[in-house]
């Protein structure tokens, strides 16, 4: 009985664990070998998805179907003129699929391909040509994106330091938290500024308060990093705990006749 | 040993610590939950509860308008983000609430295939046991939910769908014309949204999704999120560009305890138990900084008498 | 035209269309410009997509070379090679059967998708997890008021998210309660400082270099001219 192709990744994805696990007592061929394959496969991947989600279906297709395939029906209707059914299909295929504009995407794509100069010596200054209008899209689409992401941000900053509840008195929680916000902010604000005396104008005192939240602000930006990077590490230890030692248990009884008893 | 070899105290011996036992105290200690199958109930989590509320006055709405939930994250950031699209996808589903899936990374593609129909056939087990109608307990592709797969091009993806999705998309990813889903007829641009959840762990996405999908009083955003980001993501939360949060991990096993206690649904006790796990991780690194951290001062002190002695 | 000024030229052109889309007023073309951006952003995505070649020209140059010449590393360089010839051949293989639960889309799901790259993604990410443990160990040291902070607001934040059961009504409560008011509060105020920094200044970045002036993205003045 031949394993399933389930029972061969989860038993290939855990022997690949234990090997990049491995570097961790010492740099190793086995960790070696299996890292090199790792970016094998993802640099295939990328490349797979690019071209079967967008470069197949978007591009290629549609230039063959409406641009191709079209022009050859049409070059070749004369031919089948008056000959029944045939010669039907083909005009209709002809008139329908035929769209000379398709070819314009060419020139988007002819653009994006002076890339592959990068590799003259002679000609590489046409791949600067494509970086430039990448960087130019990205100087050009900066003052929309900055408006719309950071204006929200910037009115956010400007709130009451006496919030008042609405039956009448003052909010004290939320008076204190608009406050402990807006120190925050503008003491962080004062630290980054070196372009005056802060001397001059009284401001090293906050500055210096400006630091110590920025330290507290700084820990909790620590702490939630521990916690991500613990995560990555549960998960494996799940997968090698429930799937993969189970994964063993089925593969000795495949073999040794009656199947897996897990089903995988 | 001669009389001249100093003796080594515990304090040497854990300032000389190879790190090889470190490494493997960790595992052993994370191990444990994992073995014994260790499960404690998630802390309620601010965030995932205004998120789950906000689903619920959705699902009240007469005529119930598309969520999107973009799955932009990999292989690397899976444990922490799968838990929170799962949780989503299983509240909406249930609610009956139409969404569409998509991804910008092409590293997130299998999984627009494999997380939706596993939330689903939660569902369906949920309204089973709940006695509902045979006909009404299928979560359908294509009217319930509808995948766009991977959308390559980033800014450009989410700009190009902001103005008019289904010309910019036109098929998913059975290669079938958008129009001809239901789920897709009243569908246009971002406007048609009432939420847009975005689920990465990678920098800068969910800022593009901002600055071009853009918001309004009717379109609304959530972000799940690894727990590096979340400190930068309360910003978003203060000025009002988010309306709720996954707060890692631990916002989605929260939210699967609302899923749990709420709705009746069977949380993923495989979330629960990371959780759990996470807690004794956790607690290693406290002990660890306190551990190095005093033999670290002893040290300094026992130095500072040898010298001066 | 000098080349220089070619690729000024059209780094400048690059940045119009957003430009003009987002300051002129609707009866004015904005409108227009708006109803074009599904095309504009098919144009750009073409104009990437088919540079995809350059990863494979990269693999096949750095390691491809290392085989031949049979340099260090190159059984390793070998299997890079083939690992990613087969994701090639079976991606395409499950392009062509899709949907058809072949040998294809099996291998290319269960082993290269699931298998694989998942596994060895997440893997090689979580080894990030016991280098935590062990800088927690080793290199968090409280030498000064900052690092106190530092360590006293992270043990905050982490031990407030926690499920503590045997204290789950009593400390947690508490710790989680500090943990939002850290979050909410301080964080709130230093991150948006910084945020909005950040921000100003990648505004300004990118319109020097949209305009040329910074050139560091080209070699500095003079390349290519």
């Amino acid at each position: 009985m031949t394993p399933s192709t389930k029972l061969i990744g989860i038993l290939l994805g855990g022997i690949g664990t234990l090997a990049i696990y491995s570097f961790l007592y010492k740099e190793n061929r086995f960790y070696r070998l299996f890292e090199h394959i790792f970016i094998g496969v993802a640099t295939g991947w990328l490349v797979v998805t690019t071209f079967r989600d967008f470069l197949f279906p978007k591009f290629l297709t549609p230039l063959w179907e409406r641009g191709f395939t079209g022009l050859v029906f049409r070059l070749n209707a004369g031919a089948f003129e008056g000959q029944g059914a045939a010669g039907e299909f083909v005009k209709r295929v002809a008139d329908a699929s035929w769209y000379p504009t398709q070819y314009l995407w060419l020139i988007p794509a002819m653009f994006g391909c002076l890339y592959y100069t990068i590799y003259s010596r002679r000609h590489n200054w046409m791949a600067r040509l494509v970086i430039g209008f990448g960087i130019g899209i990205g100087g050009g689409a900066a003052f929309e994106g900055f408006f719309s992401e950071y204006l929200p941000q910037i009115f956010a900053a400007f709130r009451p330091l006496l919030v008042f509840k609405s039956g009448g008195g003052i909010d004290v929680n939320l008076s204190v938290l608009n406050l402990v916000i807006t120190l925050s902010m503008l003491s962080t604000m004062i630290y980054f500024l070196f372009t005056i005396d802060r001397h001059k104008f009284n401001l090293e005192s906050t500055a210096s308060a400006g630091r110590l939240l920025m330290m507290v602000s700084f820990g909790a930006v620590f702490g939630s990093t521990v916690t991500a990077r613990l995560a990555l590490l549960i998960e494996r230890l799940q997968f090698l705990v429930y799937k993969w030692s189970i994964a063993w248990v089925d593969l000795y009884h495949l073999f040794a006749g009656g199947g897996p008893p897990n089903g995988v | 040993m001669t009389p001249d070899t100093p003796r080594r105290t515990v304090l040497d011996f854990i300032a000389n610590l190879d790190r090889r036992f470190v490494y493997f105290l960790t595992a052993v200690v994370m191990l444990i939950p994992i073995v014994s199958k260790l499960e404690f109930r998630p802390p309620m989590m601010l965030q995932a509860e205004k998120l789950f509320n906000y689903v619920e006055d959705l699902a009240r709405e007469p005529n119930k308008r598309v969520v999107m939930i973009s799955l932009d994250w990999g292989p690397q950031t899976a444990p922490e983000l799968r838990p929170a699209t799962l949780a989503f996808l299983k509240h909406v589903m249930y609610r009956r609430i139409p969404v569409v899936v998509l991804t910008l990374l092409n590293d997130g593609r299998g999984f627009t295939e494999v997380v939706p129909p596993e939330a689903a056939k939660v569902v369906e087990d949920a309204r089973r046991a709940e006695g509902v109608p045979a006909n009404e307990i299928e979560v359908l592709y294509g009217r319930d939910w509808i995948n766009l797969g991977y959308r390559f091009g980033f800014s450009d993806a989410i700009r190009g769908m902001a103005g008019n999705l289904i010309e910019y998309v036109r098929s998913d990813t059975k290669r079938k014309p958008l129009e001809e889903y239901e789920i897709m007829r009243n569908v246009k641009g971002a406007d048609s949204f009432s939420l847009m959840v975005e689920v990465t762990g990678s920098v800068g996405i969910f800022p593009a999704w901002l600055q071009w999908f853009k918001q309004t009083r009717t379109m609304r955003f959530a972000l799940g999120c690894t727990s590096i980001s979340v400190p930068e993501s309360y910003t978003y939360l203060d000025s009002g560009q988010l309306v709720g949060l996954f707060e890692g991990i631990t916002g989605a096993a929260a939210y699967e305890r609302l899923l749990s206690e709420r709705l009746g649904l069977s949380p993923s006790r495989d979330t629960f138990q990371a959780m759990t796990t996470q807690m004794f991780g956790q607690g290693l690194i406290v002990l660890l900084v306190i551990v190095g951290n005093v033999a670290y001062f002893m040290l300094q002190r026992r130095k500072a008498r040898e010298s001066t002695t | 035209m000098t080349k220089y000024r070619l690729i000024v030229l059209v780094t400048f052109l690059g940045g119009l269309y957003f430009f003009f889309r987002f300051f002129l007023p609707p009866h004015y073309g904005g409108d227009y410009l708006i109803s074009k951006q599904t095309w504009v952003s098919q144009v750009l995505n073409v104009m990437g997509a088919v540079a995809v070649g350059l990863g494979v020209i990269n693999i096949g140059m750095v390691y491809g070379r290392r085989v031949v010449r049979k340099e260090k590393e190159w059984p390793e360089s070998l299997a890079l090679l083939i690992a990613f010839v087969t994701t090639l051949v079976f991606g395409f293989g499950d392009m062509v059967y899709r949907d058809q639960n072949t040998i294809w889309n099996a291998v290319y799901e269960d082993i290269i998708f699931s298998g694989i790259f998942t596994s060895l993604g997440t893997a090689v990410f979580s080894l990030l997890a016991f280098y935590i443990t062990q800088a927690a160990f080793r290199a968090f040291r409280v030498r000064s008021t900052e690092a106190a902070l530092i360590m006293a607001s992270a043990l905050l934040i982490m031990l407030g998210a926690l499920p503590i059961p045997v204290l789950e009504n009593v400390i947690p409560v508490w710790l989680g309660e500090f943990r939002t008011w850290i979050l909410t509060g301080v964080n709130v105020g230093v991150q948006r400082a910084v945020l909005l920094g950040a921000g100003t200044a990648g505004l300004i970045m990118a319109v020097r270099m949209w305009f040329s002036l910074d050139r560091s993205a080209f070699g500095g003045r003079g390349a290519g001219a």
